[in-house]
C-alpha cells in the first residue's frame, strides 16, 4: 500500500477561518507563506483536527474557559473540516464537524469517513481511520507535524521536560506514563498503616493482660499488708464485709437520729459491688454531715465568746479606773490638790510680773549708760585735738596776735610793691623819651650826656626794679598769706572744738545724775540674772499647769469609765436576769457553758471516730472490689485473646497481598524502565547517522560536527543527554550550555527530520511549522536545500511548510522549480478569515 | 531513503516486557496485561484508577468476609 497524500482541505468556522476555504495540495513541496497572524497555523491544524478531532498544544486552564476550536464569528456556530486524501488509487474522504461549546476539549465531534465505497461514522470511523493510516494522534504530532513548541521542548534546559519530549518523539511516552501512573507510594503508605495496626493490636494483646495482672498483684499485696487474708479478696467475701459495714452504719444512724436511706446488698460482681459501695458511701457522708450538724458547739461557743468578752470588758474598765485613781494620788502627793496647784500658779504669775517690770526698767537705763560711755570717749578725743593745735600754734590769744602781725606785714609789702611799680613806670617813660629825642644834655642838670649810655643804664635799673625786686616782694607776700590762712583756719577749728567740748560736758553731767554711776557691763549682767529667774518661774508655772490638766483629765476618765461599767453591768443584768453580784454570776455562767461545750465535743468526737473507722473499712472494701474488677478483666482478656489473634491474621493477609502487589508493580516498573531504556538506545543508535547527516547539512557547526543523544536515569526518571560532539578531538558539550537559540533549533530540527524520515506511516505528508526561526541567511539557504533534497528522496510524500520568513521563502523559490513547488500566499486576515492567493 | 514500520517498535517493546515479566512470575505478567488493557482504554489515568481500586478491593476484602 502506498501512503495517503493530502490532496485537498475544505474548511469553515475553524479557529481563525470563518468563511469556507478550499486548498489543493498539488505539488510535492508546498509553502504557506504569510505574515504573523494571517492564519498559517490555523490551516495546518485543520489537518490534525480533521484526522483526530484534537489540536495539540491547545491545553491549559484558559482553554477550558472558552472554545478555541470553533471560530467566534461563525454564523453556523460550528467548525467543519473536510480532508481529501489519496494513495494514488483510492480516495479517502474525511469530514469532521464540531458544534460550538463552552470549552476547547471534551466537546464531541461528528466524524464521517468514506473509503472504497464504504462509509463509517462515530467511533467506528475513528478506529477505521487510524488503522488505515497507521498513526495515532500521538504518532502524528511526533512524526508528521513538527510544532514550534515541540522544538522548544526538545532543547529545554529542564531535564524532565526534555525527557518527556524525547520519549514522545521516540514513541516511548506510553511507557513513561504507565510507570508514573503506578501508585507505589500509596500502596507503601497502606502497608505502613497495616503494620502500625498490627503492632498496635500486638501491643494491646500482650501488654494489657500483663499490666492488669501486675496491678492486681500490687493491689493484693497492699491489702494483705493491711491484715486481709487471701480468702477476703473474693467477690463473696466482699459481699459479707459489705453487709457488716452496712449494719454498723445503720446502728450509728439510729444512735445519732439520722433516717438513713435503704441500701440493698450487692451481687457478687464488680459492677454491682461498685454501685452499692457508692450508695453506702453516700449514706456515710450524710451521717458525717448529720453528726457535725447535731453535735455542733457553735451556738454555745458563740455565747461563751460573748460572755467572755463582757467579762474582759468589765475587768478592763475596772483596771483603768484603778490606775487613774492611783495617778491622781501620786500627783496630789507631789504637787498638792487641784486648788493648791491653782494657788501656786497665781503666786508665780505675780512674781513673774514683778520681774518683768525690773527687767524693763534696766533695759530702759541701758541706752543712757551706753551714751554716757560714748560721750566720755568723745570728750577725751576733743581734748586731744585742742591740745595738738595749742602745742603747735600756741594759745588762742597767741594765734590772734600772730594773725594781726601777719596782716600788717602783708599790707607793707603791698605798699612796697606798688612803689616799685611806679618807679619802673618812670624809668620806662625816661628811656622812651631819651630814645625818642636823643638829647645830649640832661634836662634836670643840663650837663652833657650820652643818650645811649643813659638808655642802657636806665634799662638795667628797670630790669633790677621791675623784675628782681617786685618778684621778690610778691613771693614773700604769697608765703605770708598762706601762713595767715593756716592760722585763721586753726583758730576757727579751735573755736568749734571748744564749743563741742562745752556741750558734751554739759550732757555728761546730766547723764551722770541719771545712771547712778552704773556701767553698761554691770547693767547687762543684772538684766541677764533677772531673765534667768523669770525663765525658772515660767517653767514652774507650766509644769504646775500641766499637772492640773492631768488631774482634770484623770477625773473625767474615771467618770466616763464608771458610766461604761454601769452599762456593762446593765447588760449582764439583762442577759443573765440577775439584779446583784453581776461579776460572780457571769463567771459561774461562763464555767457552766465550758463544761457543756466540752461534753458535746466528746460525743461528736466519738461518733466521728466511728465514722472514720467505717470509712477505713469502706476504703479497704473498695480495694477488694478493685481486685474483683481486675480479676474479671483478666478473665475477659483471656477470653478475647483468640479474637485478637484472628484480627491480626486478617491484617497480615491484607498486608501480604499489598506487599505482593507492590512487588509486582516494582518488578513491572523495573522491567518497563529497563526495556524502554534499551529501546530508546536502539532507536537513537539507529537514528544517529541520519541525525548527524541532517545536522551537518542544516547547521554546519564550525567545531561540533555531530550530535549525541543518550538516555540516562536521574533520580529514578529517564531523561536524555543532548550533546554536541567533536569527532576528531572526541570532545563533547551539552547543547543547551554551548549553542545559540538558532543552533539549538537546528539540532532539534535535525532530530525530528531523522525520525520523521525513518519511521514509516501510511500518511504521505510531512508538516513543518516555522522551521527557520532564529536562523541567519546562510542557514536558511541550507535548510531550503535540505527540504528540496527531501522532496527528491521521498517522492511518495508531500512536504508542507508554514513560514513568515521572506528570506527562507525566497531561498525555496530560488532552489526549486514550478514542477515540484507550490506556493500558497496569505496576504492578510479579517473576521471572515485569511486572504489567500495560490500560485503554481 | 529507507524506512521501517512504526508499529513494529511498540510491538517489539511490549513483547520484550512480556517475556521479561513472565520470567519473574505469572502474577507480574498477568498484571502487566491488565495494565496494557487499561492504558489502551483510557490512558495512564485509567491505569492509576484501576490500580487504586485494586488496593481498595484488597483492603475491603477481609471486612466483607467478616460482615458475611
Amino acid at each position: 500500500m502506498r501512503p495517503f497524500r493530502l490532496v485537498q482541505v475544505i474548511v469553515s468556522g475553524f479557529r481563525g477561518i470563518n468563511r469556507r476555504v478550499e486548498l489543493s495540495f498539488e505539488k510535492p513541496l508546498v509553502t504557506l507563506f504569510g505574515g504573523n497572524g494571517t492564519g498559517k497555523t490555523s490551516i495546518l491544524t485543520t489537518i490534525e483536527f480533521g484526522l483526530f478531532g484534537q489540536v495539540g498544544y491547545l491545553s491549559g486552564e484558559e482553554f477550558q474557559r472558552e472554545d478555541a476550536i470553533v471560530n467566534m464569528h461563525s454564523s453556523e456556530k460550528q467548525a467543519r473540516v473536510e480532508l481529501i486524501l489519496t494513495d494514488g488509487e483510492k480516495v479517502l474522504r474525511v469530514v469532521r464537524v464540531r458544534k460550538m461549546g463552552r470549552r476547547t476539549s471534551g466537546v464531541a465531534t461528528e466524524l464521517t469517513v468514506e473509503f472504497d465505497g464504504q462509509m463509517f461514522s462515530g467511533e467506528k470511523a475513528q478506529r477505521f481511520l487510524e488503522e488505515l493510516l497507521g498513526v495515532s494522534f500521538e504518532d502524528y504530532v511526533r512524526l508528521v507535524m513538527l510544532h514550534q513548541e515541540a522544538v522548544a521542548e526538545l532543547v529545554s534546559a529542564k531535564s524532565q521536560v526534555r525527557g518527556e519530549a524525547f520519549d514522545r518523539l521516540l514513541g516511548l511516552k506510553k511507557y513513561t506514563d504507565i510507570v508514573q501512573a503506578l501508585p507505589k507510594s500509596k500502596i507503601r503508605s497502606k502497608i505502613k498503616d497495616l503494620e502500625m495496626e498490627l503492632n498496635r493490636i500486638g501491643v494491646q494483646e500482650e501488654t494489657r493482660l500483663r499490666t492488669v495482672t501486675e496491678q492486681r498483684e500490687k493491689k493484693a499485696r497492699d491489702l494483705l499488708k493491711k491484715g486481709l487474708a487471701f480468702g477476703d479478696l473474693s467477690p463473696f467475701s466482699a459481699v459479707v464485709e459489705f453487709k457488716q459495714i452496712r449494719n454498723s452504719v445503720y446502728k450509728l444512724a439510729d444512735e445519732t437520729g439520722l433516717k438513713a436511706s435503704e441500701v440493698e446488698l450487692p451481687e457478687p460482681n464488680a459492677r454491682s459491688l461498685k454501685e452499692k459501695l457508692e450508695e453506702i458511701n453516700n449514706v456515710v457522708r450524710q451521717l458525717y454531715d448529720h453528726v457535725n450538724k447535731v453535735f455542733s458547739t457553735e451556738r454555745i461557743t458563740n455565747e461563751l465568746v460573748e460572755l467572755q468578752e463582757l467579762q474582759n470588758s468589765i475587768q478592763q474598765l475596772k483596771e483603768e479606773i484603778q490606775n487613774a485613781k492611783k495617778n491622781i494620788k501620786e500627783i496630789e502627793g507631789k504637787y498638792g490638790t487641784g486648788g493648791q496647784i491653782e494657788g501656786k500658779i497665781g503666786q508665780i504669775e505675780k512674781e513673774i510680773e514683778e520681774l518683768k517690770e525690773k527687767i524693763d526698767e534696766n533695759e530702759k537705763l541701758l541706752p543712757k549708760v551706753r551714751e554716757l560711755e560714748e560721750l566720755r570717749e568723745e570728750i577725751v578725743e576733743i581734748d586731744e585735738q585742742i591740745l595738738k593745735i595749742t602745742n603747735e600754734l600756741g594759745t588762742k590769744d597767741d594765734i590772734k596776735s600772730k594773725i594781726e602781725e601777719l596782716g600788717e606785714r602783708i599790707s607793707e609789702l603791698e605798699n612796697e610793691i606798688e612803689r616799685m611799680g611806679v618807679l619802673a613806670k618812670l624809668l620806662s617813660n625816661a628811656v622812651s623819651y631819651i630814645r625818642d629825642t636823643l638829647v645830649n644834655r640832661c634836662p634836670v642838670c643840663g650837663s652833657g650826656i650820652n643818650p645811649h649810655e643813659i638808655v642802657s643804664k636806665l634799662e638795667r635799673e628797670m630790669q633790677e626794679v621791675g623784675v628782681m625786686k617786685i618778684r621778690k616782694l610778691q613771693h614773700e607776700k604769697k608765703e605770708l598769706e598762706a601762713a595767715l590762712k593756716r592760722f585763721k583756719e586753726n583758730l576757727e577749728t579751735l573755736e568749734v572744738l571748744e564749743k563741742k567740748l562745752s556741750e558734751r560736758r554739759k550732757r555728761e553731767k546730766l547723764l551722770e545724775g541719771e545712771t547712778k554711776g552704773l556701767t553698761s557691763l554691770e547693767l547687762e549682767s543684772k538684766i541677764d540674772e533677772l531673765r534667768g529667774k523669770l525663765g525658772k518661774l515660767v517653767s514652774q508655772k507650766d509644769e504646775l499647769a500641766k499637772k492640773l490638766r492631768e488631774l482634770n483629765e484623770l477625773e473625767n476618765l474615771i467618770e466616763k469609765r464608771e458610766k461604761s461599767l454601769e452599762d456593762l453591768y446593765g447588760k449582764v443584768r439583762d442577759r443573765l436576769a440577775v439584779s446583784a453580784d453581776y461579776e460572780q454570776v457571769l463567771v459561774a455562767k461562763i464555767e457552766e457553758l465550758k463544761v457543756k461545750s466540752s461534753k458535746i465535743d466528746e460525743n461528736r468526737t466519738e461518733y466521728l471516730n466511728r465514722i472514720r473507722d467505717l470509712e477505713g473499712r469502706l476504703n479497704t472494701l473498695e480495694g477488694v472490689i478493685e481486685i474483683v474488677e481486675m480479676d474479671e478483666k483478666i478473665r475477659e482478656y483471656r477470653k478475647l485473646m483468640p479474637e485478637l489473634q484472628e484480627q491480626k491474621e486478617k491484617l497480615r493477609r491484607k498486608k501480604d497481598k499489598l506487599v505482593s502487589l507492590l512487588k509486582a508493580i516494582e518488578e513491572i516498573e523495573e522491567v518497563v524502565s529497563r526495556v524502554k531504556m534499551e529501546a530508546s538506545k536502539d532507536v537513537l543508535e539507529m537514528l544517529q547517522l541520519r541525525i548527524n547527516e541532517f545536522y551537518g547539512e542544516i547547521c554546519g557547526h564550525p567545531y561540533f560536527d555531530a550530535l549525541k543523544i543518550k538516555p540516562v536515569t536521574r533520580r529514578g526518571r529517564t531523561t536524555y543527554e543532548f550533546k554536541a560532539y567533536n569527532t576528531g578531538e572526541k570532545r563533547e558539550s551539552y547543547v543547551v550550555t554551548r549553542f545559540s537559540q538558532a543552533q539549538m533549533n537546528e539540532a532539534a530540527l535535525a532530530t525530528f527530520l531523522a525520525l520523521a524520515t525513518t519511521q514509516r506511516t501510511n500518511l504521505g505528508f510531512l508538516i513543518l511549522d516555522d522551521p527557520s526561526q532564529s536562523m541567519d541567511e546562510k542557514h536558511k539557504q541550507s535548510l531550503a536545500k535540505v527540504m528540496i533534497q527531501l522532496v527528491k528522496q521521498m517522492p511518495q510524500k508531500t512536504i508542507i511548510i508554514a513560514t513568515a520568513d521572506q528570506q527562507f521563502q525566497s531561498q525555496i523559490e530560488k532552489e526549486t522549480s514550478p514542477d515540484i513547488y507550490q506556493k500558497i500566499e496569505l496576504h492578510g486576515w479579517s473576521k471572515e478569515g485569511p486572504t489567500i492567493k495560490i500560485s503554481l | 531513503m529507507s524506512e521501517f514500520p512504526l508499529e513494529n517498535i511498540e510491538k517489539e517493546i511490549d513483547e520484550k516486557i512480556r517475556v521479561e515479566l513472565q520470567k519473574t512470575g505469572k502474577d507480574c505478567a498477568k498484571l502487566w496485561e491488565k495494565i496494557l488493557s487499561w492504558y489502551d482504554k483510557g490512558g495512564a489515568e485509567n491505569v492509576k484508577r484501576h490500580l487504586l481500586a485494586l488496593v481498595d478491593e484488597i483492603l475491603m476484602e477481609e471486612e466483607e468476609v467478616r460482615e458475611g
